[in-house]
């Protein structure tokens, strides 16, 4: 088996005793990940499948609990450089609760910090940020692409 | 997971292509052609095999301007290629941004080109391992081939990279499980650890997981080289580790008998960036007193590397190389890509097999929207949305032969499986030809 529509995501597990929060603050990392990678590299970025893959916040369960979202549940994750709705899932890697992790593509971009610090390198990892749940939905990448850059958008055209 | 029927309808085997997708470059695969279509691939790994078995939906077959709408319009080559030449011969800041998808073949008229317009040549190692490149002018780098690795090495350490996600044979055919000259039953002779705040993928296959604290890499690093100076640790915990357990991995890597460290962006990409690498290439010096040790960036793209070599050996800097003056030039956050761009200083940017509108920074990528951007890919990509004039190339390794590096150095010949789609022109021919146009354009001004 090549290439799978969506990442395969554990079922959450349920947690009785943790305080509600309607925003948490986070660790951000982004990097690469075998699904993005393989969606990316067979050139499928304008389909559903790379939302899925791309646009997904790999969380603990715990924090899932204390925001109340499950898996595929849109959430609002915001940095001092943007904010960008994505899905919610639970993370392979867990438990890391306080972090987050976004695999690289048009998503995490929005909420990344282009500082270089004169070492050619964004710091695309450790950013501060927060998230909380959202009724959005999650952008296409053509989508994403025409509401964040708006190059070739006129101005009275409304993206959806 | 469905099981899938073997595919036995296929006119021919290719045997020994090699892939063009990660820094492994493995030259094993066999593709199974039908009717000059790959309609499977063996030995590849899951990113390797769905690269090949590319989506056919968004391959870019024609040339593409922006029409008075701002839609992509299909246009013929000249048409598009004279749109080009022109906008890079009027340009007075051009930046020619990738190459490490492509081959070094086509980095030749690229840098011709690149020399006679007095641009900026850069590659995507600008965004990965340039602070490797950084730290390895300041400290030197201990580096060796990934055979030797397999036949010799009793200990692998992985710190910042998780190959199970980005090099998935990385581990079985160079590092840990297949069997080597002296390591005759692979990875039972193996001890593999992985430095990682994460339980990620590799950690979860490793002996030893060590999941020191986020940015934490420098603290935790130079305790294991004050542990093997003979120094006695004063915190009880560093970095999230107990100092107890330092004693022992450092115990550890000095009784190893050939130890090999990777490291990924996990390094790079933190806020100490070079200054983490310095550490580790130290780290790795200092083995040396005791035992043989080695260390090797996992390099991303199949040629990243390759562009990095070749301008070291063309231009003696390794990237972000800036000829506005007329001659090289190379000052890193000054002359390199994302540097540029948050400055807003490009007024032309051309890309050619990368993406920058997947991988870069918001804020860089803001100012493509201000300046003429030209692609050369093979995909339909988030660059594509920005692009102004879209120039189809060929898949190389499949469709193109060429020459690549591997991450160890090693340049190794891509051959070619099937023929490209009519209407797409290899990258060498499409940059040769903007270099000869350009030449023409500056000829008739002059």
């Amino acid at each position: 088996m090549t290439y799978v529509d969506k990442p395969f995501i554990e079922d959450l597990a349920k947690f009785e005793d943790v305080e509600k929060e309607e925003k948490l603050t986070v660790m951000l990392n982004t990097g690469t990940d075998i699904y993005q990678g393989a969606c990316k590299k067979r050139g499928s970025t304008l389909k559903d499948e790379y939302r899925k893959v791309a646009g997904i916040c790999y969380m603990d369960p715990k924090d899932m609990a204390k925001l109340e979202v499950d898996n595929w549940d849109s959430v609002l994750v915001k940095s001092d450089w943007g904010e960008v709705v994505v899905y919610s899932a639970h993370s392979r890697d867990a438990p890391h609760e306080g972090m987050i992790f976004i695999p690289k593509g048009p998503w995490a971009n929005v909420i990344v910090s282009s500082d270089t610090y004169c070492c050619s390198d964004p710091t695309y990892k450790g950013i501060e940020a927060s998230v909380e749940k959202s009724d959005k939905e999650v952008l296409l990448m053509a989508d994403l692409m025409r509401e964040v850059y708006k190059k070739y958008v006129k101005k009275a055209e409304e993206v959806d | 997971m469905a099981y899938e029927e073997p595919v036995t309808d296929y006119d021919k085997i290719v045997e020994n292509v090699t892939c063009a997708f990660c820094g492994s470059n493995c030259d094993d695969l066999d593709c199974l052609v039908k009717d000059n279509e790959v309609v499977a691939v063996r030995h590849a790994c899951r990113l390797g095999a769905s690269k090949i078995m590319e989506d056919e939906d968004q391959r870019l077959k024609v040339p593409l301007m922006r029409n008075e709408d701002g839609e992509l319009e299909e246009v013929a080559w000249d048409t598009a290629l004279d749109a080009a030449a022109k906008l890079i011969a009027d340009s007075v800041r051009p930046l020619f941004y990738g190459w490490s998808e492509t081959s070094i073949e086509a980095m030749k008229p690229g840098l011709e080109l690149t020399e006679l317009v007095g641009a900026v040549i850069d590659n995507q190692a600008t965004i990965c391992h340039g602070p490797t490149v950084q730290a390895v002018q300041n400290v030197g780098y201990p580096l060796m081939t990934l055979g030797e690795v397999k036949n010799r090495a009793d200990m692998v350490v992985y710190t910042g990279s998780n190959p199970m996600n980005a090099h998935p044979r990385h581990m079985s055919r160079y590092t840990t499980y297949p069997r080597g000259w002296y390591r005759e039953r692979g990875r039972f002779d193996r001890t593999v650890v992985t430095w990682d705040p994460k339980f990620s993928d590799t950690a979860k296959l490793s002996d030893l997981h060590i999941p020191f604290e986020e940015n934490g890499d420098y603290e935790f690093v130079n305790a294991i080289r004050a542990v093997l100076k003979g120094k006695k640790l004063r915190k009880d915990v560093i970095a999230g580790i107990p100092k107890e357990d330092i004693y022992e991995l450092t115990e550890k890597m000095k009784n190893a008998q050939f130890g090999a460290l990777f490291f990924g962006l996990g390094l790079t990409h933190t806020l100490s960036k070079q200054r983490n690498i310095d550490i580790a290439i130290s780290l790795v010096q200092d083995l040396n007193k005791y035992t043989k040790w080695v260390l090797l960036p996992m390099r991303g793209h199949f040629n990243v590397n390759g562009f990095n070599i070749f301008m070291c050996y063309e231009m003696g800097f390794p990237y972000g190389v800036d000829f506005a003056r007329g001659y090289p030039r190379y000052m890193i956050g000054e002359t390199t890509t994302i540097d540029l761009l948050n400055r807003k200083e490009a007024d032309l940017f051309m890309v050619i097999a990368a993406d920058p509108g997947a991988h870069f920074p918001a804020g860089a990528n803001m100012h493509l929207v201000d300046i003429p951007v030209i692609q050369i890919d093979i995909h339909w990509g988030p660059t594509t949305e920005l692009a102004d004039i879209v120039l189809p190339g060929t898949f190389i390794g499949l469709e193109t032969s060429g020459t690549s590096y591997r991450m160890d150095s090693v340049p190794i010949h891509m051959k070619k499986a099937i023929d490209p789609p009519e209407t797409c022109r290899e990258d060498e021919w499409i940059v040769n030809e903007l270099l000869q146009r350009v030449k023409k354009i500056k000829e008739a001004s002059k």
